[in-house]
């Protein structure tokens, strides 16, 4: 029954999901074009172009909007999917047809939580791709392995691991919090929902009470350790003594990782609890 | 056999709002049950609470024996009285939707029905009236073969011809482990169908009786009976 209900999620999410990558696609390799006709293929004449304040104007623009879209697909594709599909599918009109599907609360949220973290996956690759793709040029991909090396060398100074181990526990960290920031929205809007009235506000109201919890948490644990931690990834900000021991990189890691890890799971338990036994639709 | 639908002590409160007040009810197999009442009596409440859409405040809800859930829902085949769905659906996603998730779903009669009411199905639901959307959505309720079908104003939205297709639909498509229960105002359209009727009357059950019973001690119609005791 999972697989079929997420066949169907991503039936309805992709009407939207494919065009706004596809557009996001196209305006990487428009602006690539671009880019290839005016600089990168002719310096001499982007030069000599450069004194013309209205091509600086133009280009400015170009860019601004660039970024704009870049930010527009990401935050679209976040907020329709963690937000508005899962509430507009699993507790409006369409609820009721979601909700007499012979399937447990369980398969609903998993169905959705997959969905939704393997199109913000793709999503977050191709916002980085799109960046790569606009500017890359041979002389960065030369310079770019020399840079990766010196950047790697000097991870253990500034983290205090090596970057072998660093990274790939960090992009677990950021795997972890994206789940568990998923079915914390998830959660909230469960729990609003069940109420009599005012449901999108009570919803937003469990979400910031959360915030403020786990954000208190992550304060007293700063307070106590001197390592800054800011819910959704760690910073170190002060280091008191000039070399930096591993503790700088696991103390926050581990607590940021233990953090995010109850919140999730705490966030399923309570997001299933509300949708079998505390289910409201008006 | 088990009965096929059981509330004990059934409340459900809104807020300060009481919608069913301790109701106890058990409906039979094989019955065409007309759950009749004013607007507000508690119809909708109680068609929801058996299809699991609403938890019980307190008092318990069995269907077939069990609590609703995955088990009840692949019994009973709900029509509530809204269109849930999707207006970029064309009828075949519904078809197959339905194929999907119901094992008692039969697609060759969802079409042959579709067929006779002339709906196209590779049609999308945003292009059809409010009464066509209607027609599919009872078309793919009553082509399951479930054991309970809940029928929320079923007939409210569509024509007479087409309420006479659809009732004699209701009439062929339940066997006889199956039950119907439909809530209406159209007490006088539905009459004739009708084995039972429950009167509900500000989350009460006033009158759970025969039609027949009806006929033969009050000497009318239920039609007439409703009138008089919802007198306003």
């Amino acid at each position: 029954m999972l697989g079929k209900l997420i066949k169907n999620e991503f039936k309805a999410v992709n009407r939207l999901m494919i065009p706004l990558h596809l557009g996001l696609i196209a305006i990487t390799i428009i602006g690539r074009f671009y880019l290839q006709l005016t600089v990168f293929n002719n310096p001499a004449r982007s030069i000599v172009l450069s004194q013309n304040v209205w091509y600086n104007v133009l280009n400015v623009l170009l860019v601004f909007f660039y970024v704009i879209a870049l930010i527009a697909a990401a935050m679209i594709t976040y907020i329709y999917l963690s937000i508005l599909r899962f509430r507009k599918n699993l507790f409006t009109d369409e609820g009721y047809l979601m909700h007499t599907l012979p399937v447990k609360a369980s398969a609903h949220i998993w169905s959705k939580l997959i969905v939704c973290f393997i199109w913000e996956t793709v999503d977050a690759i191709l916002v980085i791709l799109s960046v790569f793709g606009l500017f890359i040029n041979g002389e960065m991909l030369r310079v770019l392995p020399k840079g990766l090396t010196v950047m790697f060398e000097s991870f253990p100074d500034a983290f205090g691991v090596p970057a072998g181990l660093g990274i790939p526990l960090f992009l677990l960290l950021l795997l972890i919090d994206a789940v568990s920031g998923i079915l914390t929205i998830y959660m909230c809007i469960a729990i609003g929902h069940s109420f009599n009235s005012h449901k999108i506000l009570a919803s937003v109201g469990v979400y910031v009470g959360v915030s403020m919890i786990t954000s208190i948490i992550s304060m007293i644990f700063s307070a106590v350790t001197g390592v800054f931690v800011y819910g959704n990834s760690t910073l170190i900000a002060t280091v008191s003594d000039s070399t930096t021991t591993a503790a700088v990189f696991w103390l926050p890691w581990i607590f940021s990782t233990l953090l995010s890890l109850i919140t999730g799971i705490a966030a399923y338990l309570l997001a299933n609890y509300f949708m079998t036994r505390r289910l409201n639709l008006e | 056999m088990e009965q096929l639908l059981n509330c004990q002590s059934l409340t459900k409160r809104y807020g300060y709002k009481t919608a069913l007040d301790s109701l106890n009810l058990s409906l039979e197999r094989g019955r065409i049950i007309g759950l009749l009442g004013p607007n507000g009596s508690g119809k909708t409440t109680l068609i929801k609470l058996i299809n699991g859409l609403l938890s019980p405040t307190s008092g318990s809800i069995t269907i077939n024996g069990f609590e609703p859930g995955p088990e009840t829902k692949k019994i009973v085949s709900y029509l509530p009285e809204r269109t849930y769905f999707n207006s970029w659906m064309k009828v075949t996603d519904i078809l197959s939707f339905f194929s999907d998730f119901y094992e008692d779903f039969d697609r060759n009669r969802a079409s042959d029905m579709l067929h006779r009411l002339g709906i196209d199905e590779t049609q999308h639901l945003g292009a059809m009236s409010k009464g066509t959307k209607e027609k599919v959505q009872l078309i793919m309720v009553m082509s399951r073969d479930a054991q309970l079908y809940c029928l929320d104003e079923p007939i409210g939205g569509v024509d007479p011809a087409a309420r006479d297709y659809i009732l004699q639909t209701i009439i062929t498509n339940y066997n006889e482990n199956a039950s119907v229960l439909i809530s209406t105002h159209l007490i006088a359209d539905i009459e004739n169908v009708l084995d039972d009727v429950i009167f509900i009357q500000d989350g009460h059950i006033r009158l759970h009786a025969s039609v027949d019973e009806i006929r033969h001690q009050e000497g009318k119609s239920v039609d007439a009976l409703f009138r008089e005791v919802f007198r306003c």
